[in-house]
Parts: structure tokens; C-alpha cells; sequence
């Protein structure tokens, strides 16, 4: 009992200092180390203070995240996104609402291989707003359409939030890179139907672009190559066994420096930047990662967690009613923290109950990134919303999110078909030697 | 004669100079040297392997060991140029003194954790000097690895005392930029020259 009372202190001690605006990782790191203080004595706070980095911070599978935020900033660097983006409009920018299907289509293949929707959005809207503004595109069906599709960086593989999962509930990096192919393909496709229907009925919303010429389209086929190429190196060297996770981000950077080889496309200035903020971006990772870990070691002593699992596998919610209680969940965090804090902050709680009722924990990772997708585009935070709001400053925020309402049914309906047919994202990682 | 404020007040200005430079110089380890090293060996051992089917015995070490230095050599610096994620729902609206209290608890909370890692990793590294522990594969003592850990936990510690709010600082010629947006996994704003968006 006096366990469980000082588990229950802990958290809500914990949030307490997150609403206050404590860094998540100090909050989590200090709390647990004070819970375990406070339980088991000084030397073993100390001692789970230096062995929990230690262990972490030299863990191969961890390395997966510096390589695959560098891999995304040098492609960020490169310019293949314009190429990218004039490859596909050549042949679909002339269907109703073609420009606005080409950016879904461009943010799901740039975010291919950035990982980042933050970084797919800045690219590609700065890329494609001047686009649809040249062709009279309804500016909240063009803002939205933007900020919507920057969330498949997270979606489709490889994704720093995958990662971040993966490394969280030790789930394979790489089935879950695999299982979020079909739902991002899936929620592309939706995307676009959604861009597609609404401007054939409402034809002034979208006005369809010049029709491409053969030979643009081969030419466009050639500027393609690069992007897809990297995809095919990266996702496909893992999918056919190549490749641990690691070693595909490893073989993936170097892969778009030599494609950036061709075009003199990056400078030292560029890499060096490319590298300061992959830094920068890896410790913070690394620091809630760390601080999650010990916090998750005080619960563990606790006991908490099991008591917590025990109260809802009691509660004979189901699989359904037990994910709807969580989509609930997920859109209050995602309301108040970025997608790392949601993760962070869920997982460790959420997970038991989750394999205490059988569900796959890959298809369960694909479920958390698209409600972390939700969360992107939702207010009050609503991360690519704001980024998207940088790219078209006269465009008023809460128009931006009406554009996005459309795309976050198309999210739900695609969270539905996933309840309801789990193999969209499980049949792919069942084909993995 | 200067007061015990005024000794305290300055002697928190010299931590603030001398970790704002260490913790500079720690940052170019990591951006310089540790992450593209990094970055080759772990193609490299895939090239030996796949190509000449020698892979390096000792990679995965040297691959943990140099992922420490890049993470621990970086974290002071990432706290002063604002890369931690806080929940900015209620931070951002507290008035300036509640915003103080506040940052009192960050620090509090930033110094439990890392000045207590920073201790312990430098009383645990005489102890693997003793021992003589070793990577797996890598024969090569590991105690001055964390000896770094723990030197680089308490750089963070003191960049907590002199620069306790985590608000990018400025000083000494602050390099590198922080994007304002909510969500940090970023990429710099597409008005930066260097990116597509800027040439389009």
C-alpha cells in the first residue's frame, strides 16, 4: 500500500512539475530519482543516476536515431525536394485539385526520407504554396492540404517517432518501419480522395494545372530517382534483411551525399548545419529517453504500473473500448505536448494493458503515430498548423485549421480501418525473413 | 569590500563564463568530430562486411562508445539553445515572476538529475579503472568514457545554475539557431538560404 501511495506521490508529483513547464526530462529524471531516494536509499539513486545513461547511451539501437535525423537534414539540404515535387506534377498536376494531390503526394515521399513532418512541412510548403497561390487554389484548402501531409513523415518509414517507440517498448525498429507503409500509402490515398472529390464538386477550390508532355514526364520519371532510390536503399535493404535499422540510417546518409554529389547540391556550411541541429535534436531525444527510463524504474519498484493494469484489464473494456478510451487520451496530451511528451508520458503506463490484452504492439506503435499525426495538426498546439501558418503569414491561423478538419476525419476513418482490418499493418512485417 | 550577495553574484558569473565556454567547446566535439565519425564507421562496417566480408569485430563498441560522446558532449549546449520539450501550454502565459518559480523548479529538478549522474559516473569511473572493465569486443578500458559522462553531466549541472530559464543564450558569440515551433524534431525555417524553400 505505502508503495503504491508513494507511486501514485510520484506521478502526481510528476505532473505537477510538467504543467509548471519543468523540462520532461528533468521532471521524469527527478522525480524518479527522488522516488527511489526516498524508497530505496541514497546509493541506489545514485547508482541507477550514472548506469541508467550509461547503458542507454551506448546502445546500438539507439544509434538509429542520430543517423536518421542527419539522413533527414541532409536531405533537407539537398534541393531534391523541388525536384521531387516537379517530378510528380508533371503527371497529376492537371487533375482537379492536382497540385494540392502532388504536395500530399511529395510531403508522403519526401517524408519518406526525412522523417520529420516538421521538416516535410517547411520544405515542401515553402515549395508548393507559391504554386497554388499561381493557380487561384483556396487558400484554406491549400494551407491545410500542407500541413495535413507533412504528418506522413511520421507515418511512413523511416520515422524518428518509429524509432522513438520502438526503442521505448522494445518493439522491432524495423517491423514497425514496415507495418507503416500500408497505412501511410492509405492515408495518402485518402488525402488525396479527399482533395480530389472536393474540388470535382467545387471546382474554383482546386483548378487543375497544365497538362504534362511525354517527354517532361520522362524527364520527370529521371528527377524522381534520387528520392526513391534512397527509399529503396533504406526501407528496402531493411524489409529484405540487408540491413539492421542502424545500419540502413548509416548507409542512408551516405547515400544522400553521394546524390547530392551530382548536382553540387549540399555545401560544408550546409552539412555543418545539417549536423549542429541533428545534435541538438538527439540530445533532447536522448535526454527524455534517459529521464523516461528512470522514472520507469521508480514505477517498476512501486508497482504501480501492474496496479494500473490490473484496474483497467478489470474494468472488461475490450479491445475497442479500451482504444477509444485511449484516443481520448491521446487528443488531451496532444492538446498540451508535442508528440515526444505524449509518447514518453503514455507508453510506459498504457503498455501492459496493451499487451494484457493482446494487441500487437507494431500494429499499437502504427495506432500511437496516427494520433500523434491527429495531435500535429490539432489545436491548441497543432506543431505543422503553426509551421504552416510561418509559410503563409496572411493566412489566418484558424482558417489553417479548418482546412485541416477535412484531413483529420480522413485520419479517424483510417484509424478506423486499421481497428477494423489490423493486417494493413501487420501482413507487410508478417513477409520479413 | 564587497558584500556576501555581491561574491555570490560574481562567482555565479564566472560558472556562467566558464561552462557557457567549456560547454562550447564540448559541442564542437560532438558536431566536428563524434557524429560524423560516427556516421562513417557504421557504413564502413557495412561496406567490409557486405563487400569483403571482414566486418569490424569491435564496431558495435566503438559505435556505443562514440554515440556517448556525441549525446554527452552535446547536452549542455542543446539546453542553452532551448532544445528541451516542456509542455508550453501554461509556461508561456505564467507572468514573470510565477515564470521564475518555475525555472526554479527546472533547475532544481535538471540539478538532482544530472549533478547526481555527474558524481556518480566520476566515483564509478575509478572503481572500472580498478577492475579493469572493457568493452565486448573492444579491449579497451572504458572507466575514461565515463569519466566523460560524468564530466559532461556536471557542465550541464553548472549551465543550469547560469542560465537557469533554458532560453537560448546568448553570449560569447552564440552559434547555430533554434526553431520556435512546438514540436523540435525540426529542420530550420525555410528562409534559411541554404534550404529548397529558400531558393524557390
Amino acid at each position: 500500500m505505502t508503495l503504491t501511495l508513494i507511486g501514485v506521490g510520484s506521478v502526481f508529483l510528476l505532473l505537477l512539475l510538467l504543467l509548471m513547464g519543468v523540462p520532461i526530462a528533468f521532471a521524469m529524471g527527478g522525480v524518479g530519482l527522488l522516488g527511489i531516494l526516498v524508497m530505496e536509499g541514497p546509493a541506489a539513486a545514485m547508482a541507477q543516476a550514472a548506469l541508467v545513461p550509461w547503458a542507454e547511451s551506448r546502445s546500438f539501437v539507439l544509434v538509429t536515431i542520430p543517423l536518421f535525423v542527419l539522413m533527414g537534414q541532409l536531405v533537407f539540404h539537398t534541393g531534391l525536394a523541388t525536384q521531387l515535387y516537379d517530378g510528380l506534377r508533371a503527371w497529376i498536376g492537371w487533375i482537379p485539385g492536382g497540385m494540392a494531390i502532388t504536395s500530399v503526394l511529395a510531403c508522403g515521399t519526401f517524408g519518406a526520407v526525412t522523417g520529420s513532418s516538421i521538416a516535410t512541412v517547411a520544405t515542401m510548403g515553402a515549395i508548393v504554396m507559391p504554386e497554388m497561390d499561381r493557380f487561384g487554389y483556396d487558400r484554406r484548402l491549400a494551407t491545410g492540404a500542407l500541413a495535413a501531409s507533412g504528418t506522413l513523415g511520421i507515418l511512413i518509414p523511416p520515422s524518428v517517432i518509429f524509432i522513438f517507440y520502438g526503442v521505448m517498448t522494445e518493439t522491432s525498429i524495423g517491423a514497425l518501419f514496415i507495418a507503416g507503409i500500408l497505412p501511410g500509402i492509405l492515408t495518402a490515398t485518402m488525402f488525396s480522395a479527399l482533395i480530389y472529390f472536393r474540388c470535382l464538386l467545387r471546382p474554383h477550390l482546386g483548378p487543375p494545372g497544365p497538362v504534362g508532355t511525354w517527354p517532361e514526364r520522362v524527364d520527370a520519371m529521371k528527377r524522381l530517382g534520387p528520392i526513391l532510390g534512397l527509399f529503396v536503399l533504406v526501407i528496402g535493404g531493411i524489409y529484405g534483411g540487408v540491413f539492421t535499422p542502424t545500419e540502413a540510417a548509416g548507409v542512408g546518409c551516405s547515400g544522400v551525399l553521394v546524390a547530392a554529389i551530382p548536382g553540387r547540391r549540399l555545401n560544408m556550411a550546409a552539412v555543418r548545419k545539417a549536423l549542429e541541429d541533428t545534435v541538438l535534436i538527439s540530445v533532447m531525444l536522448f535526454a527524455i529517453i534517459v529521464g523516461g527510463y528512470v522514472f520507469a524504474r521508480l514505477m517498476a519498484i512501486t508497482g504501480l504500473t501492474e496496479s494500473i493494469v490490473e484496474i483497467l484489464v478489470g474494468m472488461e473494456l475490450g479491445r475497442g473500448g479500451f482504444l477509444f478510451l485511449l484516443v481520448l487520451l491521446y487528443l488531451v496530451l496532444g492538446a498540451m505536448l508535442d508528440v515526444f511528451g505524449m509518447l514518453v508520458l503514455s507508453i510506459p503506463f498504457v503498455m501492459p494493458v496493451v499487451l494484457a490484452l493482446g494487441i500487437d504492439p507494431v500494429w499499437f506503435g502504427v495506432f500511437v503515430v496516427i494520433m500523434a499525426e491527429v495531435a500535429l495538426v490539432t489545436p491548441p498546439i497543432g506543431a505543422n498548423v503553426f509551421v504552416m501558418r510561418r509559410i503563409a503569414p496572411d493566412v489566418p491561423m484558424e482558417d489553417i485549421f479548418r482546412g485541416v478538419a477535412p484531413f483529420v476525419v480522413g485520419e479517424f476513418l483510417v484509424i478506423l480501418l486499421l481497428v477494423l482490418f489490423p493486417a494493413l499493418a501487420l501482413w507487410l512485417p508478417s513477409l520479413m525473413p | 569590500m564587497r558584500s556576501p550577495l555581491q561574491l555570490l553574484d560574481a562567482g555565479l558569473a564566472g560558472v556562467d563564463v566558464w561552462s557557457d565556454m567549456i560547454s562550447r567547446a564540448l559541442f564542437r566535439v560532438a558536431v566536428n568530430a563524434a557524429l560524423p565519425a560516427l556516421m562513417a564507421l557504421v557504413t564502413l562496417d557495412v561496406v567490409l562486411r557486405y563487400v569483403f566480408n571482414t566486418p569490424l569485430p569491435w564496431g558495435r563498441d566503438v559505435n556505443g562508445l562514440l554515440l556517448l560522446i556525441t549525446i554527452f558532449s552535446a547536452l549542455p549546449h542543446g539546453w542553452d539553445q532551448g532544445y528541451h520539450i516542456r509542455m508550453e501550454v501554461f509556461y508561456s502565459r505564467f507572468q514573470s515572476r510565477t515564470r521564475r518559480w518555475a525555472d526554479v523548479a527546472s533547475g532544481a529538478a535538471g540539478i538532482l538529475f544530472f549533478a547526481l549522474m555527474g558524481i556518480q559516473a566520476l566515483r564509478f569511473a575509478p572503481y572500472m579503472a580498478a577492475t579493469g572493465e572493457t568493452g565486448e569486443d573492444l579491449l579497451l578500458p572504458v572507466w575514461p568514457f565515463m569519466a566523460y559522462m560524468g564530466f559532461c553531466s556536471l557542465v550541464l549541472a553548472a549551465r543550469l545554475v547560469g542560465n537557469p530559464s533554458g532560453e537560448e543564450h546568448i553570449g560569447l558569440g552564440a552559434e547555430g539557431d533554434r526553431t520556435d515551433t512546438p514540436e523540435r524534431n525540426v529542420a530550420p525555417p525555410p528562409d534559411d538560404s541554404t534550404t529548397p524553400g529558400g531558393e524557390s
